[in-house]
């Protein structure tokens, strides 16, 4: 069933919405020849680099660039003194500031800034600039942050970045009707995005004084927005070009070497170039919060859930960043995909001495998932039911409330996702006769000793798009004119292609929309309206939306042209093969003729529907404005002598609305069952006392392609009819289901209470239990 | 020091070199061949994977010094460019296997080398021979299609 | 442009590389395949002001193997080395151990010496060379001498190397026909070091009783470990299931591992005893069915 793409254009274009037309960028990025922000380069530029704080936790009484400038082949040293304009920025508070001025609150805080004529004159120079701090103890546990009100404050306005609850019914009173009671504490460590390509940019000064800066980040408006008053220049004379973005999910939402490049750039007159290393860009970006929670929940004896609290605490580190809506997520989305008639949540986010965090794939949800799938599989225990069936006596569906209020109004196919996942095939037993099937693979020990195989689940529910009273959009622009007597359509947007593949699906609209098949991206950049940030599973939605829109516009000028020109009714008018035709005449002209040397161009912007905040004593609210759900099946096996374990398969069920593009969208769900598997097993920034213990990719494991298991995917559509073609949101779902999948898998094959991920071979060999 | 190596069958001379920079350094910052890719810059993850006397090798992990004499193949010299691509290039694209593309030269040129070694190689095979290339876009499962497609293609083409 | 100082030379052969280390004195580094050095040098933590090239000498790559040894000069490529049928056949231990170090990538530049010299007390070659007794012969201004690996390797990242020697080449012994080798190795990902790795080789002789047995660990000290307590239990008996669970954990007592961000020391503890007893359980199942 497809339902969304408009009857008589669908399948008349080649390359349109619905097929998966290869990547306009992909012949590019496989020679070599695709620019990345790190490939930038220009005759005369100079290299800049960050002095970072060793300390989580310290004030700074002096900072002596002296020798630094001094050294032969350095243009300029630049401390919180030299910023031209304000001295602070941030995503949702301005707090972070662009260089420490007489605190730093996390070890990697940016201090100073030097440029040179080779990047290791300026790393020398920089380890020449002499800082004394005074060094302060460092408030790392983030419950103590949020709780205690004895504990120091490390901003003017607390420690407590936001607070939310969620009220609903009666607790105490449904918690004396429930026939049973599982309670469960769970964890998450810090998990990095690990994108490949380090930050990284260019920024040319301009003659007005202004400055160009070429980059890779999600959202080039709101960069915009945080950069402009920071070097005290008006926005228009900071003019930004998106270059080649090397993944993102999420961690370029927040600043990093921006407001430097632009200040050394400005200062020096001379263009600056500023690569991240791998060490340097572990503490260059916002990781997702860790976070520690508390969950009850009680059911009666045919499964139905009655009540449910929870206490989410998640450590947003030094400064803000996303934290804001990351607890917004966790609070409106903590009991999950259920149907709880009475609830207590508290979320909060707090300010730590621990590295920023925040925007991550899945942003909130992810952490509660985890959590409260757990809690469904304890449920199913103490029930004696098998795991789906407790998730699908309590499943959302279309016309039930989750949490917050907000009833589901378009499709929710929850319990036929589970039903079709309880009979997808499963994988075959273990294989012992080949080492490469067995948990650490090749290189590893286990030859079927020890070997015990488990099956989870995991459902997550998802918003798609901002939320909470945002308004959201995005614009597009769009322009229709012959070039070597072919009509060709170029869009323009400044939303950023991180890799999703939003640049395929802008030409397919554009191809379906207008019945023109060649049509061109211009590079995203500042010269039209905001498009919003590449995140929140919004880009098809919001950016598609706004292509769709614009086109339209472009396509109503056609048929008003022709109409005139031939003297039919407009709406008798369709395109199709570059050529217009009339519902009674057939086909009028070419486009090409109708055009001639004209072009039509509209600029159109699409708003999501409205949303509301969460009301701050009840969380009560119509907030989210598309909700997308996944549910996984992981198979694991475990040698529990070692601690160590295969993930064997992956089996998912995802509702996409409707298929823009399948190639690309099987993409996403894989990539984020990837992340999803990265977060159960292996993947976790450590800290000691504020301090990174493993800022590389020897020691922040990320999967490999031996780690992952064949991944099955069976992909619904259930048309949204408030989207553009019905799609619904598909990048970040799968991130959710994942972890709490393979964790439960684990569980079942171990009998272990596995209520940490990521889970860490000690924790096999040696639980700590209670 | 003065450096001079084959790359992509033509010869390449750098000056200044200081011999303490990778060859991966060199290829990128001063022959502005920047098609190999720094993501890690410690060998973990394959994206400035290049063939190294025919031999593919993490050109982060080689000192310039190390390459003088030496002939370098870079993505860049894998097929024919961008009007003729090799068909694991042809694959990659046709099957998915870019998102972002920041670890695909890396992976192209181990592919490369895979396909054209190998013919048809199993499933373990290629996960065995791609393992030290790092991908945080896919979850691998389009780059074994394009390993396997660009693979069956190689042999229907008797090649 | 103004490069930092730095000065790059080339060895021809293994005395000219000499004669370079004692006049650049502490400031130079030996670079043979750069596998360990280079990625220290990305990072800036190790700032070498003479680089001493060694890829173009001619006198240290070589596989022989007489009688009773295996002698392996230090340039010798590890994916030769791994894929040499006259060592794989003297020392099938060897050959076992590479498939673990590291990605094809790393094994293609890698040398034999380098890993030996850079001494990661969890990489597989030292690991090699301890259990089975091995010998490096190091070359100075002097002349040659020769060291027993459990001399050669004194904590993490240092050998009795003098600054003005080179390590020339290793000796190992030759395993009797049919030994049994296992090479167990635990790291979370494929390629990745170990966090712990035992490496066993067993012979039984025709009653069935073991007259060579020769087990050391990686990755649980500041040097890898020759397991002798565990030996000396093992040795001349059967090898049955209990004795080799009282070797195991007599091993597991014979070693002193750290917490790091891969495991903590108790975990690795108990992996010494899982894996000694797995190593030696598997070496004997691969002597009785021979190598595959």
């Amino acid at each position: 069933m497809t339902v969304g793409t408009p009857d008589n254009l669908a399948s008349s274009t080649r390359g349109g919405v619905g097929q998966s037309p290869r990547r306009p960028d992909g012949t590019r990025k496989v020679t070599g020849q695709f620019a990345y922000s790190s490939d930038l380069w220009h005759d005369d530029m100079l290299w800049g680099v960050t002095l970072r704080s060793p300390h989580p936790h310290a004030r700074i009484r002096s900072i002596d660039i002296g020798a630094a400038l001094a050294t032969s082949g350095v243009y300029a040293v630049l401390t919180h003194e030299d910023v031209p304009g304000i001295k602070y920025y941030g995503l949702e508070e301005n707090d972070q500031p662009v260089l420490a001025v007489d605190t730093v609150r996390y070890q990697g805080e940016a201090v100073a800034l030097v440029a040179a004529d080779h990047p290791e004159t300026a790393r020398r120079a920089m380890h020449e600039i002499v800082v004394n701090y005074e060094v302060l103890d460092p408030l790392t546990d983030p419950v103590r942050a949020a709780l205690d009100p004895e504990a120091p404050a490390l901003h003017e306005h607390g420690n407590v970045v936001r607070h939310q609850p969620v009220r609903v019914g009666d607790v105490p009173s449904a918690r004396s009707r429930a026939d049973v009671v599982v309670t469960g504490e769970y964890e998450i460590g810090m998990q990095d995005q690990a994108f490949l390509g380090p930050e990284s940019g260019l920024a040319v000064p301009g003659e007005d004084g202004g400055v160009d800066l070429y980059v890779a980040t999600q959202w080039m408006h709101t960069d915009l927005r945080e950069i402009a008053p920071c070097l005290g220049l008006p926005e228009e004379k900071v003019r930004m070009t998106l270059s080649g973005v090397g993944g993102a999910f999420g961690a370029r939402e927040d600043l990093s070497m921006q407001v430097h490049a632009a200040m050394l750039a400005m200062h020096t007159g001379r263009p600056i170039k500023i690569v991240y290393n791998r060490e340097e860009s572990f503490y260059g970006h916002v990781h997702r919060h860790p976070a520690k929670m508390r969950y009850e929940h009680g059911a009666t004896a045919d499964g139905r859930i009655v009540y449910a609290t929870a206490r989410i605490v998640l450590d947003g580190g030094a400064y803000a960043s996303s934290t804001t809506n990351v607890v917004g997520n966790a609070a409106s989305l903590g009991v999950g995909p259920y149907i709880v008639p009475n609830v207590e949540i508290d979320a909060y986010g707090v300010y730590t001495n621990n590295p920023p965090c925040g925007a991550m794939r899945g942003f909130g949800a992810v952490q509660a998932c985890y959590a409260y799938e757990s809690q469904m599989d304890k449920l199913a225990r103490e029930l004696e039911l098998h795991p789906l069936d407790v998730r699908r006596i309590n499943a959302i569906h279309q016309g039930a409330a989750i949490a917050t209020g907000q009833v589901v109004d378009t499709p929710a196919p929850m319990r036929e996702m589970i039903d079709r996942l309880r009979d997808a095939p499963l994988p075959e037993a273990v294989d012992s006769g080949d080492v490469r099937n067995l948990p650490g693979g090749v290189s590893n020990t286990t030859h079927g000793e020890g070997v015990r195989r488990g099956i989870g689940y995991g459902v997550g529910l998802k918003n798609i798009c901002f939320s909470e009273g945002f308004d959201d959009y995005s614009t597009a622009r769009v322009r229709l004119e012959v070039v070597g007597g072919e009509p060709a359509v170029l869009v323009h947007t400044a939303a950023a292609e991180v890799g999703q593949g939003l640049v395929t699906l802008q030409g397919q609209i554009a191809r379906t929309e207008l019945g023109v098949e060649r049509v061109s991206i211009a590079p995203a950049d500042t010269q039209v309206g905001d498009a919003g940030s590449s995140s929140a599973s919004r880009q098809s939605y919001m950016t598609g939306g706004a292509v769709k829109r614009a086109c339209e516009a472009v396509r109503d000028r056609l048929f008003q042209l022709a109409a005139e020109r031939f003297d039919v009714p407009a709406d008798q008018l369709s395109l199709s093969g570059g050529k217009l035709v009339s519902e009674h005449s057939g086909v009028l002209v070419a486009l090409a003729d109708l055009l001639g040397d004209e072009a039509i161009e509209e600029t159109r912007e699409f708003h999501h529907r409205p949303t509301t905040g969460m009301d701050p004593v009840t969380g009560q609210g119509d907030t989210h404005t598309q909700l997308a759900l996944c549910i996984h099946r992981a198979v694991v096996d475990v040698d529990v002598e070692l601690g160590l374990l295969k993930v064997v398969d992956l089996t998912a069920v995802q509702d996409v609305g409707t298929v823009l593009n399948r190639v690309s969208l099987e993409g996403q769900i894989h990539g984020g069952t990837a992340q999803g598997l990265g977060l159960a097993v292996m993947e976790e920034i450590q800290l000691a006392d504020g301090k990174l213990a493993n800022p590389s990719f020897t020691d922040y494991l990320i999967p490999t392609i031996l780690d992952m298991p064949p991944m099955r995917l069976d992909i619904l559509e259930r048309a949204d009819p408030n989207a553009p073609y019905g799609l619904r949101g598909a990048g970040e779902p799968s991130t959710l289901s994942s972890t709490p999948a393979i964790a439960a898998a684990i569980r079942d094959a171990t009998g272990l209470q596995i209520d940490r991920v990521p889970v860490r071979p000690h924790d096999i060999v040696h639980p700590v239990t209670g | 020091m003065r450096l001079n190596l084959t790359i992509n069958g033509a010869q390449h001379t750098a000056d200044d070199v200081w011999p303490g920079e990778s060859l991966l350094y060199v290829l990128r910052e001063r022959l502005g061949l920047a098609g190999s890719k720094n993501a890690c810059e410690q060998g973990e993850c394959g994206s400035c994977t290049v063939y190294l006397d025919g031999v593919p090798a993490c050109s982060c992990l080689v000192a310039a010094g190390q390459a003088a004499g030496h002939e370098v193949v870079t993505v860049e010299g894998i097929g024919g460019g961008e009007d003729e691509l090799h068909p694991v290039q042809e694959a990659f694209v046709d099957a998915g296997a870019v998102q972002c593309g920041f670890c695909t030269p890396g992976l192209i040129v181990a592919a490369h080398n895979l396909v054209e070694r190998t013919g048809e190689p199993s499933d373990e095979e290629i996960r065995e021979e791609l393992a030290g290339n790092l991908c945080r876009c896919t979850g691998y499962e389009k780059i074994l299609d394009a390993v396997r497609l660009a693979a069956s293609r190689k042999q229907e083409a008797g090649t | 442009m103004k490069p930092p100082p730095f000065e790059y030379r080339s060895a021809h052969d293994s005395a000219e590389a000499v004669n370079l280390l004692t006049e650049y004195g502490d400031d130079a580094k030996i670079l043979a395949g750069g596998q360990s050095l280079v990625p220290l040098m990305n990072f800036r933590m190790a700032r070498p002001s003479v680089l001493i090239d060694i890829n173009q000498t001619h006198d240290m790559t070589h596989i022989r193997a007489d009688d009773g040894h295996l002698v392996v000069g230090a340039m010798t490529r590890q994916r030769v080395l791994e894929r040499d049928q006259t060592a794989g056949s003297a020392v099938p231990l060897l050959p076992a151990a590479l498939a673990h170090s590291g990605h094809t990538t790393n094994r293609n530049r890698g040398t034999f010496g380098g890993s030996l010299a850079h001494a990661d007390p969890a990489a597989e070659l030292p690991t090699v060379l301890v259990a089975l007794g091995g010998e490096l012969t190091v070359q100075g201004p002097s002349g040659k001498r020769t060291v027993p690996a459990e001399d050669f390797f004194l904590a993490p990242l240092v050998t009795s190397l003098e600054y003005n020697e080179i390590l020339l080449s290793a000796r190992l012994p030759r395993l009797p026909q049919g030994t049994g080798v296992r090479v167990e190795e635990l790291a979370r990902r494929h390629g990745d070091f170990a966090i712990v790795s035992v490496m066993a080789a067993v012979h039984l002789d025709s009653n069935g009783r073991a007259d060579l047995v020769r087990i050391a660990a990686g990755g649980v000290d500041s040097t890898p470990i020759r397991l002798h307590e565990a030996e000396a239990q093992l040795s001349g008996t059967a090898l049955d299931d209990a004795g080799i669970d009282a070797a195991a954990v007599a091993a597991a007592d014979s070693v002193h591992p750290t917490d790091d961000v891969h495991g903590s020391a108790s975990y690795r503890l108990e992996m010494v005893r899982v894996l000694v007893a797995r190593a030696i359980r598997s070496a004997i199942t691969h002597q009785k069915e021979g190598h595959r």
